[in-house]
Formats: structure tokens, C-alpha cells, sequence
């Protein structure tokens, strides 16, 4: 073998199996499921999306059909308003249910429970987490969408969304976590 | 009648289609310049017409999809990212002249910026970049003479599709994000360029000629 194609074989190696090792370490250190868009595409309704925990009385496990249940506030094609991290604005229509019913019906906040944060389930997470007081005085403004523009959110959804008005001093698409997976009660 | 100087044998440089003692052949097809650096109107018109091609291609073709389903994590769509710097190369194959490369990526910048991209006219920088970066790639491979080898494409494409990555990346403010997932998502850029940009964008530029695409070099 000429040393120039021994030598690309050695970097295609050694490149392949960094991204094993890199991609194997980040799946168990950041708790990502290698399944768990297979699992959203091919999963019915009744397939655990969410899970709500931290300083939680229990931790609660939430379905897609529980999402859309009656059971929970649903905000049906309301216009979020967005800004990403160039100051850019434009608006989004989502449907899905208000966090703030779901932690209240089901009673879910521990003793001291003051913040939450959105996990994405690709290793991704919201900037930072948000008092709890907003999702409370924001009902309807603090969103877990699974519609967006009339249509369902067929892969990426759950998603969380909070309007600009709730935190006008953040960017809001780094609190637009797609692949929820987690919220942290802290 | 007198040989029209400006035409050039394509059969004496040493691109081809066909392998002829370990040198690669083409059929005469092209609108030659004799090494002419300017540019002639086929260059425009392939830039401006494939580079509109591509922004419509990038801003509408969700591309992601093909490895979201398999790959989890976030910045592993990164693997497919080369799609949006693969008219650049193909451009470049057929004029081998490093400013279509640039009018390529510009022309696709406005057309995305046009169709409404949620990065405004910071895309045209991004595109703009982009295609400097492949014209720094070749430059570099040249200089190493493996300008026309799958190697030097790789490796220019490599560069070429790098750019964004990062850019995109620290722009989005991502430092929460776990290093693994930075050092992957860049890996992925680079091997999508190397993939996509240089192998593909080679390859299509050996078949358009084959198929007898009018070359401008």
C-alpha cells in the first residue's frame, strides 16, 4: 500500500473511533436515549414524552394523549412571539398544554420548589432555568406545544415555548427546546 | 478557417473521464480560455444559475431528517451539512476559477436570505465565508499539488464546509452545551465537507462533464 492512502486509512481510523468513544461518553453522561427519535416517530400516543422532576413531591411521568387531555389548560393556535440570538423577530403559532395547569393539577411541586428548566432529550437545554412565578402569572404564555402552525409536531415535539412578553430580557429561542424531554423543578 | 484559439483541448489537461495510463480523460466540450482568469458568461451563468438552485435546495429541503431519525444528539445534522456548499465545488469543477466559487455562494446567500432565512442577511456572511474558506481549501491543496486528487477535494471541501459550525454555534450562545457535543458537531462539519463537498461534488462534476456539460477552463 502507497504510505499517502496507508496514511488516510490511519486518519479515517482514528477519526471513526473518536466519534464512537465521544458520541458513547456524551449518550451516558448526558443521559441521551440513541433510540429516542425512533421511538417518537414509531411510538403511539400513549408513550411516555415527558418526564417532571427535581424537588418534585413525586416524580410524573407525562404521555402525548395525557398532553393533549382535557385535563390540562389547552392553548389552541395561540401567536408566540419570538426573538433568536440576533435580535431577530418573528412569530410562531403553537397549540399544546400550559405547564403551569400541570404542575398545579397534579400538585406536583415539592416544599421550596421556585424554578424550572426544559431538557431537550439531544442534549440540548434552556439557557437558564425560570422562576416558577412566571409559568404561574403566564399561564397560557408558557407552553408544552405539540401543534405547531395547525400542524402536529411530528418528530422534534414535544416542544416548550414561552412568549417574549414573559421574558423580554432573554432570547426566547434558547428557551424553545424541541425534543423535551425533561423539566427540572428546582 | 482558423482554429479558434480560445478553445482548448480538454483532452491534454489532465482531467478526464476516463482513466488513460493513471491520468484521468475528458471529451472536448469546452468554452476554453487558455488559463484565462477572467470570467465569460457561462461562468456567470453557472454560478448565478446553481447557486440560486442551491439556496432553494438549502432553504427548503429538510435534509436534517435523513439523520435525526438515527443520530440523537444535537449538531449530528452537521453530517449533512455539505449539501449547502456542494454547488460551490460543482461550479468550481467545471470553471476552475476560485471567484465562481464565491459568486456560487452569494448568489445562494441572497436566495435564501430572500426565501425568508431566520438568519437575515447574516446568511450572505455565512454563505460569503463559506465560499471562501473552499477557495482557502484549494488554494492549500494546490499548494501541496493535490488540487485535482479526491484528497485535495476532500480536505478543500473539508475547510469549505467548516466555517459554519462554529460560527453558528458561538452566534447561538451554545456554551452550556456539553464540550463533547462542540467537538462532535465540528467533526461532523468537516467530514460532511469531506463527504459531501469534495467526494460528491467531484464526482458530479466528473459525471456533468462526462455528459458533455460545456467546461469554461
Amino acid at each position: 500500500m502507497e504510505k499517502r492512502n496507508f496514511n488516510i486509512l490511519v486518519a479515517s481510523i482514528i477519526i471513526g473511533i473518536s466519534i464512537f468513544w465521544l458520541s458513547a461518553y456524551s449518550f451516558v453522561i448526558l443521559d441521551i436515549d440513541p433510540f429516542h427519535n425512533i421511538k417518537n416517530i414509531f411510538g403511539g400516543d400513549d408513550t411516555v414524552v415527558i418526564t417532571i422532576k427535581g424537588n418534585v413531591v413525586e416524580e410524573f411521568e407525562l404521555t402525548l394523549s395525557e398532553l393533549k387531555s382535557d385535563k390540562y389548560t389547552q392553548v389552541k393556535d395561540k401567536t408566540f412571539h419570538l426573538i433568536n440570538a440576533i435580535g431577530r423577530e418573528f412569530d410562531k403559532v403553537y397549540s399544546g398544554a400550559s405547564l403551569w395547569s400541570i404542575l398545579d393539577v397534579e400538585n406536583l411541586l415539592g416544599a421550596g420548589a421556585s424554578t424550572f428548566l426544559f431538557i431537550g432529550a439531544d442534549g440540548y437545554y434552556a439557557e437558564t432555568p425560570l422562576s416558577l412565578s412566571l409559568a404561574e402569572n403566564n399561564p397560557e404564555q408558557v407552553l408544552i406545544a405539540y401543534e405547531k402552525n395547525g400542524e402536529p409536531i411530528f418528530y422534534e415535539g414535544p416542544v416548550s415555548v414561552i412568549d417574549y412578553s414573559v421574558i423580554p430580557d432573554e432570547i426566547t429561542t434558547h428557551f424553545t427546546i424541541k425534543y423535551l424531554k425533561t423539566i427540572l423543578i428546582e | 478557417m482558423k482554429p479558434n484559439k480560445n478553445k482548448i483541448n480538454i483532452n491534454d489537461t489532465e482531467e478526464s473521464s476516463e482513466k488513460i495510463g493513471g491520468q484521468d480523460k475528458y471529451k472536448t466540450t469546452g468554452f476554453g480560455q487558455l488559463g484565462s482568469k477572467k470570467l465569460t458568461l457561462l461562468d456567470l451563468l453557472y454560478s448565478t444559475i446553481i447557486g440560486v438552485l442551491g439556496g432553494i435546495i438549502s432553504s427548503l429541503i429538510p435534509f436534517s431528517l435523513l439523520i435525526k431519525v438515527w443520530y440523537p444528539s444535537i449538531g449530528g445534522t452537521q453530517l449533512v451539512s455539505g449539501h449547502h456548499v456542494i454547488w460551490a465545488s460543482i461550479v468550481y469543477g467545471l470553471t476552475r476559477k476560485k471567484k465562481t466559487i464565491l459568486l456560487t455562494m452569494i448568489s445562494k446567500g441572497l436566495l435564501e436570505f430572500l426565501l425568508g432565512d431566520p438568519w437575515g442577511l447574516i446568511i450572505l456572511l455565512v454563505n460569503f465565508m463559506e465560499g471562501v474558506c473552499l477557495v482557502g481549501g484549494f488554494l492549500f491543496m494546490e499548494k501541496l499539488g493535490e488540487g485535482e486528487t479526491k484528497l485535495g477535494w476532500g480536505i478543500a471541501g473539508g475547510f469549505g464546509n467548516f466555517f459554519q459550525a462554529p460560527f453558528f454555534w458561538i452566534v447561538n450562545m451554545r456554551w452550556r452545551i456539553h464540550w463533547t457535543l462542540w467537538v462532535l458537531a465540528f467533526m461532523f462539519a468537516y467530514i460532511s465537507g469531506i463527504l459531501i463537498v469534495g467526494l460528491l461534488g467531484r464526482s458530479v462534476k466528473n459525471y456533468l462533464i462526462k455528459a458533455g456539460v460545456p467546461t469554461t477552463f
